[in-house]
């Protein structure tokens, strides 16, 4: 049985088709990336997956029940939306307790999860301070240690580290991949593809327009504008490539993110020395445009 | 029902809406303003403008009018009384606006509504958050609104005015008119965008009591002991009704994709 089986789903609202024909199938443990740009459908498919709402045509299944029955699946899920949903007027103590009672929790064990995860994200001085006083930062970590303290089998994450600094990120990452849960998680940064395991879906305009690895996908994607630092600013010949030099930094801009490694290779060829390769900007090119 | 996940739901309502100022503030202030200003208003009149207005509404004479136990009496019951039974509908309908549109507009309903807490566990959760301290801050006015006008009454006239029948029933009619203001915000919490909406809504309830005292003035009916009876009947069932329909057609796609 799958933990989450999505057979060709679509929603609409109103006139608005937020997402047509998607299909997957996520098994225990299994992680699924969902990959697009702003309007997507990415965080309609999530809660279409919680069973928040309802598809239009076709059916999302959880452990083998509609989704849509949330009495009977949520037991088994937790989401992490874009905006939280914590309560502003609450510390973030009684704001997992709230949570933690309704998942049936024990106090105990809530404070116990509680202050194991918010010390590994550094945020364990927040628990007696009011939610609506914190930093979205902050905020998001407390959101994934809610989402996290019922020990749920299915995560649904919108864009987790939207706000959080790289240590906090990738503490995070850490965080969901020891849960063992199925996890779908929607990212519009390609950045992150790196850091996570599992299979990518590509999204745009609500529809699955690419499935695949990590490298099938990368060799999808176009446009990609990159940030090589070097140790020092001596000048590096890169006549072959579409970039500038501006002392240490190299901000290149490629027709695909498989040139990467060719780029780096030629920067260290003409005498460079290397110190780190970052995304500033990338776009799955007519794929992801639709065009 | 798990009445421990009720009580959470229920507890973090009333925390929520007495930590902001915005919700507490005008739910306490307005009903102590009229519990301590209605009775003042009542002797001011009885003393010194019955001679004008009781005659001609009561069909007494000015003597037995001016400064009478029977004006503070007529007063207190027939014009303040269906005033003074608005108070557990502002209350009421400021929490549940609050419980229910609030959740919505401060988007933290889905987080709420993904929880494994059953539909009925959830709305009775709300429901309680809105209807207990509605009942406890309509009991608070009462005794506050009855010590002064007592005050008054046993320094002016030597007798206490309450408690009386009539103010006994008006206070049964609270719970009533409150749970049927609570069941319209529930009811119409699926079709608003936010607090405000919901609130003017359910305000509406507002306006069949306000015209009690016009009834009674225009001698169209006697607001007794059985008047309250039968209203308190009325409410019953219409609280029923609307409860009902609010649990029965809660949906919580609609209510947070509305």
């Amino acid at each position: 049985m799958y933990a989450v089986e999505a057979i060709n789903v679509s929603k609409n609202f109103s006139n608005i088709r937020a997402v047509e024909g998607v299909s997957f199938a996520l098994k225990q443990g299994e992680h699924l990336i969902l990959l697009g740009p702003n309007g997507a459908g990415k965080s309609t498919l999530l809660r279409l997956v919680s069973g928040l709402i309802k598809p239009t045509a076709g059916s999302v299944k959880v452990f083998g029940n509609e989704a849509s029955n949330v009495e009977e699946t949520s037991s088994v899920l937790s989401f992490v939306s874009e905006n939280y949903a914590l309560y502003d007027n609450l510390t973030v103590r009684e704001n997992l307790l709230f949570f933690g009672t309704l998942y049936g929790l024990e106090k105990s064990d809530v404070l116990e999860a509680s202050n194991e995860m918010l010390g590994r994200l550094d945020a364990r001085e927040y628990l007696d301070r009011k939610v609506g006083e914190l930093s979205r930062g902050t905020k998001q970590k407390i959101a994934i240690c809610r989402a996290l303290i019922s020990k749920p089998r299915i995560l649904l994450l919108d864009e987790p580290t939207a706000f959080l600094d790289p240590y906090a990120a990738e503490e995070v990452r850490r965080l969901i991949k020891e849960s063992k849960a199925s996890i779908l998680y929607a990212t519009q940064r390609l950045d992150e593809l790196n850091r996570l395991e599992g299979k990518i879906m590509l999204m745009n305009k609500g529809r699955s327009i690419g499935y695949g690895t990590l490298e099938e996908i990368l060799s999808m994607v176009k446009d990609v504008e990159i940030e090589v630092t070097l140790l020092n600013d001596k000048k590096i010949r890169l006549s072959y490539w579409k970039a500038r030099q501006e002392g240490k930094r190299i901000v290149a801009t490629l027709k695909s993110a498989r040139e990467i490694p060719k780029l780096v290779k030629n920067i260290v060829a003409n005498g460079g020395e290397v110190v780190s390769v970052s995304y500033l900007k990338e776009s799955l090119g007519s794929r992801m445009r639709g065009t | 029902m798990n009445w421990k996940k009720i009580w959470a739901i229920a507890k973090k309502d009333m925390k929520e809406a007495f930590s902001s100022i915005s919700i507490s503030g005008p739910m306490v202030g307005i009903p102590l303003f009229f519990a301590i200003l209605l009775p003042l208003f009542t002797f001011y009149i009885s003393k010194y403008a019955g001679t004008t207005i009781l005659p001609q509404i009561a069909g007494i004479s000015v003597n037995y009018a001016v400064g009478s136990l029977y004006f503070v009496e007529f007063f207190t019951i027939n014009i303040l009384g269906p005033i003074f039974m608005t108070m557990p509908i502002i209350t009421a309908s400021v929490l549940a606006a609050d419980s229910f549109a609030g959740e919505k507009e401060r988007k933290t309903a889905e987080a709420l509504l993904l929880t494994p807490t059953r539909n009925s566990e959830l709305l009775l959760g709300k429901i309680l958050a809105s209807l207990v301290p509605a009942i406890l801050l309509t009991i608070a006015v009462f005794i506050i609104y009855a010590s002064i006008t007592n005050y008054y009454s046993t320094s002016s006239y030597g007798i206490a005015i309450f408690p009386n029948m009539s103010w006994y029933m008006m206070l049964l009619n609270s719970p009533f008119l409150a749970l049927t203001t609570i069941g319209l915000v529930v009811l119409v919490s699926t079709k608003v965008k936010g607090v405000k909406e919901a609130q003017q809504i359910s305000t509406l309830l507002i306006l069949p009591l306000l015209v009690i005292p016009f009834i009674s003035i225009f001698g169209l009916a006697k607001l007794t002991f059985m008047f309250f009876l039968e209203m308190l009947l009325v409410l019953c069932l219409i609280s029923a009704v609307v409860l009902y329909l609010s649990v029965r057609f809660f949906d919580r796609e609609r209510f947070i994709t509305s």
